[in-house]
């Protein structure tokens, strides 16, 4: 299971590395998309692997029993999933500026035009 | 529950949600911010007060137990760092009423700076990584809006740039941060450096997630390999963003920097020194070299900005209680001085229409009072006696010569020698230089300095020579802030343990 999930993360950080090395400003927005859900899946496996195993107390107990999922990993991601829409949402809007103004979104036609 | 730790960060929120609620009330904003940032001087100064006098703050909100809730914690070099950029938050907002197009405080120029203000006090109080995260990300979300705002052609390009690689230094803050809790299965700044400590050899599996962690402050604070995003947005926005950009964010990172490798790796640091070294040399060489090719005010300065983050580099890599120290003063000194010599690009540029070299000429002539007061940082910054860059210089020299690091020193008096040289040829193109018949505009020459740019110049002016006359206290304030940094056992207590020894 977890060479499943290493394999996966890998494979998203490659496509995110890969489309910001282009020069294409729309693909890059795209790696930025993609490498940030990666980095949510590597916090969350970062967490340990724990299926099925909720972080609730159980009825009559008092405190968590042992063996459970971790809940920090849960609400740091909740945290960077939404700064990462708040920043990606600017980003877009910034390329679209560019966009209607050079009617390009080629990085090196950006850099003579502007 | 200790009110006075949040203080700083609460202060510009509320102004800056009050600002938004005033939106088309520009005078009101303009007031409302004014004192506020007035009163944040006067709170940053009485918690340095405090800080010296009855050891560091510390406070872990909604009152949990330390590793658990988010911790914040003001020692002395997070209370000195507040007291400066509070300084430079201030006089930027005194300096912006004048030198801004009216149309840009309609589009929120006040709020976004008081948000900025809030990141950047934020990531000096906090005592734990993915809480530092956070706060990057606040100071990252104004100063992108800062940038852009307006949405002038000329400065999207610097903000397209500035705004992917900042992105992508977040991605691998965050990364890093991913590993760091898997590894350790903490985040809290005491209990990570607590876990580093109790093992007896650092792993490279450790080691490789903390030089990620190395490489994102890296890209913030502009070093060598990594600083080619800050030469091409600086000089593409607005002054009076310029300068409080100029000022505050590269100096975060360098802050972050610092935090983090002292605390984590202060007792084993010998991995970190010849690498921080080398990119120190590099990060001086490559800035001033650059700064001396260039022609505009601006871009001379923005490059400069490079060449002295070197120096704080250095300051850390050469390590020991002195070397700390001096990187610290450095970083002070460096504040009040780049901000106030971005503010004199500004009151060129209204001189003249431009701060390019080429077009300035005749300023002594006309204002010699001003020219005086852009002498004070431009000699401080290229390390002329009197001056707080020389004492800032000294230290980092003295510690390189004292570590038999010889090649380090021969560098930094190298670049010490250029900024001189690109200091003099802003001097004599911009100030003492005729200014040529063909841009001889009359109506140019009859322009008055207005009071509001006088008046921030000479707050950051006051600055420089406080530390010019007593460079002995400010060692020792440095030194204290060194020290505090250094006692890692200490610092571990004292968050942990709520111990305040």
């Amino acid at each position: 299971m977890i060479f499943f999930k290493a394999f996966t993360l890998g494979m998203i950080y490659f496509t995110g590395f890969y489309l910001l090395l282009q020069r294409s400003l729309i693909r890059n927005l795209i790696g930025i998309l993609v490498l940030s859900n990666g980095i949510n899946l590597l916090i969350f496996v970062a967490g340990g692997n724990h299926r099925g195993l909720p972080a609730f107390i159980p009825e009559n107990m008092k405190s968590l029993v042992t063996p459970h999922a971790d809940p920090l990993p849960q609400a740091l991601i909740l945290t960077a999933i939404v700064i990462s829409f708040g920043v990606f949402a600017f980003f877009l809007m910034l390329s679209l500026k560019v966009y209607e103004y050079l009617r390009t979104d080629d990085m090196n036609d950006i850099e003579e035009n502007i | 529950m200790n009110f006075l730790i949040i203080l700083p960060i609460l202060l510009p929120l509320l102004t800056g949600v009050l600002c938004i609620f005033l939106w088309n009330r520009c005078r009101y904003q303009k007031w409302l911010s004014q004192i506020s940032s007035f009163f944040h001087v006067v709170l940053s100064f009485y918690i340095l007060g405090h800080v010296i006098d009855h050891g560091p703050l510390i406070q872990t909100m909604g009152n949990w137990a330390s590793p658990f809730g988010i911790t914040f914690v003001i020692d002395t070099f997070s209370a000195l760092m507040l007291m400066i950029c509070s300084l430079v938050g201030f006089s930027t907002i005194i300096f912006s009423y004048k030198m801004e197009e009216p149309r840009k405080f309609r589009l929120g120029l006040y709020p976004f700076l008081q948000f900025l203000m809030m990141g950047v006090c934020g990531a000096f109080c906090t005592g734990d990584l993915f809480n530092l995260y956070v706060w990057y990300e606040v100071m990252l979300m104004s100063s992108f809006l800062l940038l852009a705002l307006g949405g002038d052609t000329y400065q999207l390009g610097g903000a397209l740039k500035y705004t992917l690689i900042n992105l992508f230094s977040s991605l691998l803050f965050l990364s890093a941060l991913g590993l760091i809790y898997g590894k350790l299965g903490t985040l809290n700044m005491a209990d990570v450096a607590q876990r580093v400590i109790s093992f007896s050899t650092l792993t490279p599996e450790l080691k490789s997630s903390f030089v990620l962690l190395f490489l994102a402050f890296g890209i913030k604070s502009a070093i060598f390999p990594l600083f080619f995003w800050l030469p091409v947005s600086y000089p593409n926005t607005s002054y009076s963003v310029s300068a409080i950009f100029a000022g505050l964010l590269t100096k975060v990172g360098v802050y972050s920097l610092i935090r983090c490798s002292v605390l984590f790796f202060g007792h084993d640091f010998h991995w970190l020194r010849g690498p921080l070294l080398i990119v120190a040399c590099l990060t001086m060489i490559v800035g001033v070299f650059g700064a001396v090719s260039r022609s505009s005010m601006r871009n001379i300065l923005s490059f400069h900005i490079v060449s002295q983050i070197g120096y704080m580099i250095l300051g850390l890599g050469l390590f020991g209680k002195f070397g700390i120290a001096s990187a610290v003063l450095y970083m002070v000194h460096h504040i009040a001085v780049k901000t106030n010599l971005f503010f004199a690009a500004g009151v060129v540029q209204h001189l003249r229409g431009s701060d390019r070299l080429s077009k300035m000429g005749d300023i002594y002539k006309e204002h010699p009072y001003f020219s005086l007061l852009f002498l004070i940082p431009a000699l401080s910054l290229a390390g002329i006696p009197p001056l707080s860059g020389f004492f800032a210089k000294y230290g980092v020299l003295f510690r390189a010569i004292e570590s038999h690091h010889y090649l380090a020193a021969i560098v930094s008096l190298f670049v010490g020698f250029l900024t001189l040289y690109s200091m003099i040829k802003i001097w004599s193109e911009g100030f003492w230089k005729k200014s040529s018949k063909k841009m001889h505009h009359e109506e140019l020459h009859h322009i008055k300095i207005h009071k509001s740019f006088f008046v921030p110049m000479i707050i950051l002016a006051f600055v420089t020579i406080w530390i010019s006359i007593n460079p002995a206290r400010s060692y020792q304030l440095a030194e204290k802030a060194a020290m505090d940094l250094l006692d890692q056992k200490t610092y571990i207590n004292r968050v942990l343990k709520g111990k305040n020894l």
